[in-house]
């Protein structure tokens, strides 16, 4: 098959068949100005300066100014756009070898019609699109007025249709979904590109529960510009991996102008305001033997259960919030950083170097410091503070002119992440757990084991608790756990203009990173939790992940008739993502230790590298028609590796539409009504099977045989197969209809609604087969689902007031989507359509479940409902004596299971308020953001419930609501019917819908009095801010955003962790 | 506007060089697409006699997982003999999962979540894999051969022994699954021993009289293993006459060896009880959060003190139960290391079936010689070397007496070997005790009572073969 060859081939001859068939100008001219704003009368930089139907573009510097070169000779209109202002037009007479002179000024507004956005093809302005596309335009301001960490911080709330779950943990992975979920059994995260590079967004394993994210490595300070590109009928040109959307990137440049310095300095406070629940401890005689014991309410009174118990008293305890006690306490950071920028016409330059440093709230507490000291054992830091992170980033961007023809634009950025992770969230040594699951009750009557009820005081080795369970935590923090991370991004991008009506762009880049994941226990140190902990023991595992990107892309301009101009573009582009993974450990440590070399006992494997490699072209043909009807068709086709080998290629094709119909003759003229937009698009893009899904492998092992002989054949060389593959693997490949549209209303407000419906086909499902086949994969990925979703978005932009001294803007936006499971094919023999629940005749449940059903809810895919939808045995409760208290037999739980609908948050609305004081010198912000819609798992709750020592409330506490103590029987208990025991976990899947103040800022701009002692420039500012400031909501876990164990099957859960700490920042920023 | 002819030619020539360049340069196809993942061992590594041996090695490396841990999770990496014993009284639950305390106090949901019979029955698909590339590459390994046919019918043979009646034995082909076909029709627990019995006699039958160590090796454990299975059909006197002394010494092991150099090779008993404590060595008797449980006719393996089956008390131990330290902790000390080998047949197996034969035929006194032989010249469990015991000097009398003493020995003896279980139920269906009376009974001390399963069940993920519906019953 040469599929790459001929296409190739074709690119080349459609190309040169273009460049033959059109017109070419004579010698050009020049065109200069500036750009001013009308507010200020001050030059404003960064402006876009765009020929209307031509390839003409260019940026205003620092002093407002802008040239462009090769101008045809004749009539070109151009237009100024910037994010904030009123686009202005104005035509220009250019005369070969003659220099024009065009000024422009701008007026503020609140719309953001007309802004420019980086598509697969290049620059467009937003106008010609028929997509929804978010940008979050001016990210420099944002971050030097509120308190940014992360790209969650950046991205949270800022966009409709974009559901963001950050990380609780310092350096924790955020989730990003957009546009719901489609994928059954595939990913469902959008793909990231940097300065034209794919960017590595995975998240890191680190050993514990909590994972890590790659997109911590990218500083918030280097942005410039990130736009969201919501689903496949905007993301069609991005090919094969779009379907979920496309984060698109762009780091500072530089600007033409006298250089200028900015230099920031940042403290903050990192707190954890979680509200952190009590546990109980219930008193009581056992009824039969008289001796103290912990009554639990389910069996108080149940003489059928074994030691009966009558209850003498109730108390409660809160270790987490215990200053004697807790591991909590103030964390603290900073940041320092600096960029400049400058160059002229030919050459500009953005240099940027920051350091942002974070301890978090966990610090050792002063007994373990005490304990250790009193047998010499020195603390180290990365156990007094075992929650930190250190970024270290540079970057060096640089645009040439080279040539009126050729710019040339050079992006590289490098970071040094270092995370030191908290050993928590773990189910076996985790700080949460051995504060949070408490006994219920402070102290230890006795001394000595059983010390109170049910308390031991002492770690098996004799370590004292001091109220912890089962680990202390002084042993838990000498696990020392250590992911860091080494990145380097880098692009270069060549644009050549032959001719002015002809843009050629060639980008190469790559995005590498090495990252490296270390724990370790020393000899004798951390918690004895396994015969051979205290030997010590070393994990060592390193990655690599190397992304080649290179992007070819043509467009050509041409107007056949007066009042129509077509564009179009030939491109290619070409990616290559490999990763590789090598694991050591090793066990039994010599004294002071660290190394998997050092070890006795060691254990290496090596996870077999992979690549994906997609190549792909397109065409995509666009006809403006009198600069307010623009419509567009494309078609992209894909060949990647990743498919099955009879599967070659996919196409996927484009069309949209966008109409300004306000500048139609025939439209009414309103007052209230300044502008109207309708637009329309339908695009198809997808999602590629794993790297090696497609393949027949085996796995090889070194095993030590069975002994026949009595003999050990110790390490033998040994296979089995592990996937039998599947030829005809292909992309799950989802279609979208988007339509809707923009206005301005009122002078005053910027209304976007759109509503999308997206259609999911060949959807990649792994199917289960019956154990008993033997198979050597019982979860095979084939092609045989659909699935539907769909969803509406609004924005509105409004300026309530707008004075000198006093001024209002607010932003709200809102999005709701729902999806289904469409079918899951017919494939027999292979997914039975049968039930496997007599509960839920007679639709199907296919063959897809997980998670434990005894207990746990499963994600069901079930046509006709939600995907990923969670099911769980009912129950029903009542107090049938009235004494308050549920006993066992007062709760009926179901044998089948019922459907408890989402998980993903469905209603995502963001409300974001900017006021402007005294002559706009002072600028308050605030953020309101909500999320609802969905259920997630209480998992502390739900595990402590119905674990030892039993200590919840709903286990203990009389007064404790009849739902809850329902929930815990239901979980521990069940129902007994038959020989079967039926439990469900069902009262501790809650709503999790939530109102956070999510973001507060006060922007002062320093008086001239202190700049000129500074020698700084106005626009130099003073700020406070916090983040995650309150958080209402009935939720009863620790914070109902935690995305902790998000999988696969969107199953956010909360597990014995803790929240989004709180932060308080105090910034200064200098420019000079 | 006037065309340039120049331009024109110009970038007419640059664009058709650059695809020239870009489509002679390289085949794209093959240097751009090509997976390339070197890490990958695909369909051209096999297909010769060095890779028959491969996959000979790695599926007697999986049929290790009826005993050794590959994933050290809890219940969902706990093994079927361990799952046995966790149901039958070898083992109490000392872990916070439901999914464990459920198969210990014997109320088990179908829909739990079994990683062990998944493991288990998915052994079976290696273990054809194997046998075909032998036969077709390297025929003349008869040894090899025949231990694969063993290794199939005590696959078959375990899940007979520890799941309930209803278990299918499918197939695949390249794993495409034809639901229809007989082979996924559920089986009784003796058709599936028939089945395994076929399997032992293919083993017996190309190992043939071959005297070579290997032979005699794979010879005396199919043996051993069809006498097990015979026993579990009831065929007491055709198993003990295949296991002679004469033909398997009391000395005689085959053994899994584990490996601790290599991932996920630990032994299960080591790791769930002796490392993590998840499991705890049961107890007739045990004091939980300050009370006072008894568990009804379990032997109590912890305070027996028993030269058969050590006991390290938790508190020597210096780790805590998994469940917080809630549950008492008792740490089997029969393999003390995360390698030590487990025997998956030995001579004292052959032994007590030979016992068990004279105990059916009224025969007590030789059946206390027998259990005496043992108890007086203890040949080892794997490396472990019980302590010689004194004969028992009290024949007993009748059979409920002897059965009760046959079986005691027999716990002792076969102890975290994967017999209890399938013992409880011969209990109940071969000498018609019921199941109160023999398996653990009473209040189970982490809440509730005990329930009335004899057996594991067939999970709920088996559904998907549309011939399952579930255990035809869950019988003894």
């Amino acid at each position: 098959m040469d599929f790459g060859r001929k296409s190739f081939a074709a690119l080349a001859a459609a190309t040169a068949l273009l460049t033959g068939a059109a017109r070419l100008s004579a010698q050009g001219g020049t065109i200069t100005g500036r750009v001013m704003s009308a507010a200020n009368n001050q030059p404003l930089a960064e402006a876009r300066v765009l020929g209307i139907q031509t390839t003409l573009a260019a940026t205003t510097g620092e002093d407002g100014k802008f040239t462009l070169r090769n101008v045809p000779a004749g009539t070109v209109q151009l237009q100024v756009l910037r994010v904030g202002y009123q686009s202005v037009k104005q035509t220009v007479t250019v005369t070969a070898g003659q220099t024009a002179t065009a000024d422009f000024t701008m007026q503020i507004a609140v719309a953001q019609l007309e802004e420019i956005v980086t598509t697969a093809t290049g620059q467009q302005r937003k106008i010609e699109l028929g997509n929804a596309i978010s940008t979050l335009g001016d990210v420099g301001k944002r971050v030097e007025t509120v308190p940014t960490h992360n790209l969650s911080d950046l991205m949270i709330g800022k966009s409709p249709g974009v559901t963001l779950l950050p990380g609780t943990e310092l350096g924790g992975a955020p989730t990003v979904r957009i546009r719901g979920v489609s994928s059954i059994s595939l990913s469902n995260a959008p793909i990231w590109v940097v300065d034209g590079v794919r960017y590595s967004s995975g998240s890191l394993s680190s050993g514990t529960d909590v994972n890590f994210s790659l997109l911590n490595s990218l500083n918030p300070e280097e942005i410039e510009d990130i736009e969201i590109v919501k689903g496949p009928s905007a993301a069609t040109l991005y090919g094969t991996n779009a379907a979920n959307g496309v984060v698109v990137i762009t780091t500072k440049k530089g600007r033409s102008g006298s250089t200028r310095w900015n230099w920031s300095a940042e403290g903050r406070t990192v707190s954890d305001r979680v509200d952190y629940q009590d546990m109980y401890a219930n008193f009581g005689k056992d009824t039969k033997t008289g001796v103290v014991t912990r009554c639990q309410l389910a069996t108080m009174t149940t003489s059928a259960f074994a030691g009966a118990c009558n209850s003498d008293s109730v108390t409660h305890y809160n270790y987490m919030k215990d200053p004697d006690r807790t591991f909590v306490h103030l964390g603290h950071g900073n940041l320092f950083g600096g960029n400049v920028s400058g160059g002229n016409d030919a050459v500009r330059f953005f240099a940027s170097g920051d350091l942002d440093n974070e301890t978090g709230p966990l610090q050792m507490q002063g007994f373990e410091l005490a304990r250790f000291d009193s047998a010499h054992v020195p603390v180290r830091d990365e156990w007094y503070h075992p929650e930190a992170q250190q970024r270290a980033s540079f970057r060096g961007n640089l645009s040439a002119t080279l040539s009126p023809k050729f710019d040339l634009n050079i992006s590289t950025g490098f970071s040094k992440l270092n995370n030191r992770i908290p050993p928590e969230s773990d189910l076996i040594i985790s700080l949460y757990y051995v504060g949070m699951q408490n006994y219920g009750y402070k102290g230890c009557p006795t001394g000595k084991f059983p010390c109170g009820l049910d308390k031991d005081p002492f770690q098996a080795d004799g370590v004292p608790l001091n109220d912890a369970l089962q680990w202390s935590p002084g042993d838990i923090m000498q696990v020392t756990q250590n992911s860091d991370v080494q990145r380097f991004t880098g692009s270069a991008t060549g644009s050549w203009r032959p001719i002015h009506w002809m843009q050629n762009e060639a980008t190469v880049g790559v995005d590498l990173a090495a990252i490296d994941f270390f724990q370790l226990c020393r000899l004798t140190e951390c918690p004895p939790q396994s015969a051979t902990a205290k030997q010590g023991r070393v994990t060592d595992n390193q990655s690599k992940s190397r992304n080649f990107s290179a992007k070819l892309a043509s467009t050509s301009t041409w107007n056949p008739l007066q009042w129509m101009n077509l564009k179009t573009s030939l491109g290619a582009d070409y990616t290559n993502l490999e990763d590789d993974f090598a694991r050591t450990n090793g066990t039994t440590l010599p004294p002071g230790a660290s190394t998997v070399a050092s070890a006795t006992t060691r254990n290496g494997s090596q996870q077999q590298p992979t690549a994906v490699k997609t190549l792909g072209l397109y065409v995509q043909e666009q006809a403006g028609i009198r600069d307010r009807l623009f419509l567009t068709a494309a078609i992209r086709t894909d060949q990647n590796s990743a498919f099955g080998s009879n599967f070659q290629k996919v196409y996927y094709p484009k069309v949209s539409t966008s109409w300004l119909m306000s500048d139609e003759s025939f439209f009414p003229q309103y007052s209230w009504l300044q502008s109207f937009r309708l637009r329309a698009a339908y695009g198809a893009s997808g999602v590629q099977p794993g790297a090696t899904q497609g393949l027949i492998t085996f796995t090889p092992a070194n095993v030590a045989l069975t002994g026949r002989n009595s003999t050990a054949e110790v390490g033998a060389s040994g296979l089995t197969a592990s996937q039998p593959g599947n030829a005809n693997l292909k992309p799950e490949r989802s279609a979208e209809f988007e339509g809707g549209f923009d206005s301005q209303l009122l002078n005053k407000v910027h209304l976007e609604y759109t509503f999308w419906n997206k259609k999911t086909t060949d959807a990649l499902v792994n199917i289960t087969l019956a154990p008993s086949s033997a198979a050597s994969q019982l979860s095979p990925l084939l092609n045989v689902g659909s699935t539907q979703g769909w969803g509406h978005e609004l924005q509105t932009n409004i300026q309530l007031l707008d004075r000198r001294s006093l001024g209002w803007d607010m932003t709200v936006s809102a999005s709701h989507f729902s999806n289904k499971v469409v079918s899951l094919g017919s494939v027999s023999g292979l997914c039975q359509t049968s039930p496997n629940d007599p509960s839920i005749t007679p639709v199907i449940v296919a063959c897809l479940r997980s998670g434990s059903g005894s207990t746990s809810g499963e994600a069901r895919q079930i046509p006709g409902h939600p995907i990923n939808e969670q099911w769980y045995r009912g129950y029903t409760y009542g107090d049938a004596n009235g004494d308050g208290v549920l006993q066992i037999s007062e709760v009926k739980v179901d044998s089948g299971f019922s459907n408890f609908g989402y998980k993903v948050p469905r209603d995502i609305i963001s409300i974001q308020n900017g006021f402007d004081l005294f002559n706009r010198r002072v600028r308050v912000q605030a953020l309101f953001d909500y999320k609802g819609g969905a259920s997630i798992l209480d998992g502390a709750n739900n595990f402590q419930c119905n674990t030892g020592p039993y200590a919840c409330r709903d286990t203990q506490d009389p007064t404790a609501p009849l739902d809850r103590q329902a929930a815990a029987i239901a979980k521990t208990f069940g129902t007994l019917v038959g020989n079967t025991t039926y439990k469900s976990s069902a009262g501790y899947f809650r709503s999790n819908q939530f109102w956070k103040f999510r973001e507060f800022s006060v922007t002062a701009q320093l008086p001239h009095a202190v700049t000129s002692r500074l020698r700084a420039q106005n626009g130099s500012s003073l700020v406070f801010g916090a983040r995650n400031l309150h958080t209402w909501s009935n939720w009863t876990g620790i914070d109902p955003e935690a995305n902790y164990g998000l999988t696969q099957s969107e199953s956010q859960n909360e597990f014995q962790t803790t929240g989004l700490p709180t932060y308080f920042t105090l910034r200064l920023n200098l420019k000079y | 506007m006037k065309i340039q002819k120049n331009s024109a030619r110009g970038v007419v020539i640059a664009a058709a060089a650059g695809g020239l360049l870009l489509t002679s340069a390289c085949d794209v196809n093959n240097e751009l697409l090509s997976p390339q993942n070197p890490g990958i061992v695909d369909q051209t590594a096999v297909g010769s006699p060095v890779a028959a041996a491969a996959l000979k090695v790695g599926a007697m490396g999986r049929l290790k997982y009826v005993a050794s841990d590959p994933s050290s999770a809890g219940f969902t990496g706990m093994n079927v003999w361990q799952a046995g014993g966790l149901m039958a009284d070898e083992f109490m639950n000392s872990d916070f999962q439901n999914t464990m305390n459920d198969v210990d106090q014997r109320t088990v949901s179908p829909d739990n979540t079994f990683g062990n019979y998944t493991r288990t029955t998915q052994v079976r698909g290696y273990i054809r894999d194997a046998i075909a590339a032998e036969v077709q590459f390297e025929p003349q390994k008869t040894a090899d051969i025949g231990e694969l046919w063993m290794a199939l019918g005590f696959i078959e043979m375990s899940l007979a022994e520890n799941f309930c009646n209803g278990i299918p034995l499918g197939i695949n082909n390249a794993g495409v699954v034809d639901y229809n076909s007989d082979d996924f029709k559920p089986r009784t627990d003796a058709e599936v021993l028939q089945v395994a019995i076929t399997h032992f006699d293919s083993a017996l039958a190309i190992v043939g009289s071959a005297t070579d160590v290997n032979s005699v090796a794979v010879r005396n454990a199919t043996l051993i293993s069809k006498a097990r299975a015979l026993v579990g059909l009831g065929k007491f006197a055709e198993a003990a006459n295949l296991v002679p002394s004469s033909t398997i010494p009391s000395s005689y092991q085959y053994l899994f060896i584990t490996q601790a150099s290599s991932n996920g090779e630990d032994l299960g008993t080591w790791t769930l009880n002796n490392s993590i404590a998840r499991v705890s060595v049961s107890d007739s008797l045990v004091n939980y959060g300050g009370k006072q449980f008894q568990t009804l006719n379990s032997v109590p393996f912890a305070s027996l003190n028993d030269p058969r089956v050590p006991i390290l008390k938790g508190t020597d131990a210096k780790i805590p139960a998994e469940d917080g330290g809630q549950t008492p902790l008792f740490i089997q000390q029969i393999w003390k290391g995360r390698d030590d080998p487990i025997p998956m047949v030995s001579g004292i197996d052959a032994r007590l079936i030979e016992a068990e034969g004279k105990l059916q035929t009224g025969d007590y006194a030789a059946m206390m010689t027998i259990l005496n032989a043992l108890r007086t010249a203890p040949p080892k469990i794997g490396n472990f070397q019980p302590a010689t015991m004194t004969a028992i000097t009290t024949t007993p009398t009748t059979k409920d007496a002897a059965t009760t003493l046959f079986f005691r020995e027999k716990a002792l003896w076969q102890f975290g070997r994967g017999y209890r279980l399938s013992d409880l139920r011969r209990l109940v269906r071969q000498y018609g005790r019921t199941q109160d009376k023999v398996f653990p009974t009473g209040s189970h001390y982490k809440g509730g009572t005990y329930g009335t399963d004899t057996s594991l069940p067939v999970p709920d993920g088996e559904r998907v073969n549309p011939q399952f519906s579930g255990c035809i019953d869950k019988n003894a």
